[in-house]
């Protein structure tokens, strides 16, 4: 049990290695986070990956997320100062555009279902 | 005396430690309190930051230790390749309504804001800072150095879309009674990033697994979209 631990956090360092490696190739700035998902998606779908192989590591590392994010906050709250005078301007923005986000995302993938429903009943079962 | 504590506060491990505990508080404290308000992070951010201006200990010396934490955020993020793995079967059947749901969203996100900035006359500094504060903060600290913004403006935009998205989110779903779960899902990847997904797992496996999937190729639009500005 313990050994497995290791095993599968050495798989998942590698593939943020690897990551970092093939983003450095690309000559546009990719994010390197993205390009692990990227990966980690295709090497399991491909099957040269198991899901064994990572499960409990990965599933304890997505329970905990925001973990990470705490020393990140602070560092935050520190530099509050350097938006002297824009607070509530920087807020006003950050908060309409956040909402208007959600909504318009969620109002977009009801559109595109209901587009795709209509397509499919027309088309009859071309569309998955 | 005091020299020997403030030895202690500024081993590293004490850190590593404060960060740990006080999520673990925040995480048993949101299991108890049902309010979007009590969540983990939120706590645990509280919390740490009550102990480090009480023990007069400075942000270096936290860090020095705390860094370990953070320098788990690419590792963290890549394993939401298992749980877009894991719902390949949602996202063969929903491919166009996520990727679609995702590219508007995010345009709608640096639209608006560019729309805002400037009609709040904000500096332009500000407005390449606040540009991709919906994405994680990996991708979103690339995208707005790349832009020229101020890296921690970008990262307190980027907290505020996360922490603010996993309380206010929930309360627009309350409010319009809003249902389907994949909508729902690429809403909060879209608009909160890691942080908003980590909230959309507490509220169903779709939902969160979705709302991955949709945070990595918003990352993606966004940082597409960026190489046009």
């Amino acid at each position: 049990m313990d050994k497995k631990i290791l095993k599968q956090l050495s798989v998942i360092l590698v593939l943020c290695l690897v990551a970092e490696f093939v983003v450095g190739l690309l000559p546009v700035t990719f994010p390197s986070s993205v390009m692990a998902i990227l990966i980690l998606a295709l090497l399991l779908g491909t099957k040269i990956l198991k899901e064994e192989q990572i499960k409990e590591t990965a599933d304890f590392m997505l329970s905990n997320m925001a973990l990470v994010f705490v020393p990140l906050s602070i560092g935050m709250v520190e530099d509050l100062g350097l938006l002297k005078g824009q607070v509530a301007g920087f807020l006003i923005v950050v908060a309409i555009s956040l909402i208007l986000t959600f909504l318009g995302t969620y109002a977009t993938v009801r559109i595109v279902q209901k587009c795709m429903k209509n397509l499919a009943l027309k088309g009859g079962e071309q569309h998955e | 005396m005091s020299s020997m504590w403030s030895a202690l506060w500024s081993n590293p491990l004490f850190g590593v430690l404060l960060t740990v505990l006080s999520f673990y508080i925040g995480t048993q404290i949101a299991k108890r309190v049902k309010s979007p308000l009590a969540n983990p992070l939120l706590i645990a951010m509280i919390l740490c930051v009550l102990v480090l201006k009480g023990l007069n200990i400075s942000y270096e010396d936290y860090m020095e230790g705390a860094q370990f934490i953070s320098m788990f955020l690419v590792p963290v993020t890549a394993v939401l390749g298992l749980s877009i793995y894991r719902q390949r079967r949602i996202l063969k059947e929903q491919f166009f309504p996520i990727v679609i749901g995702c590219l508007a969203g995010s345009l709608l996100s640096m639209g608006s804001t560019v729309v805002l900035c400037r009609m709040l006359a904000l500096h332009s500094d500000i407005l390449y800072s606040l540009l991709p504060k919906s994405v994680t903060t990996a991708i979103a600290l690339d995208v707005s150095e790349q832009l020229g913004g101020l890296r921690s403006i970008t990262m307190m935009a980027v907290i505020i879309c996360g922490t603010g998205g996993a309380i206010i989110h929930p309360l627009i779903i309350k409010l319009l009674r809003l249902k389907d779960p994949v909508a729902i899902g690429v809403a909060f990847g879209t608009a909160s990033h890691a942080i908003g997904t980590s909230k959309a797992l507490e509220m169903g496996e779709v939902e969160g697994a979705v709302s991955g999937v949709a945070m990595g190729v918003a990352g993606i639009c966004t940082v597409i979209i960026a190489l046009f500005l």
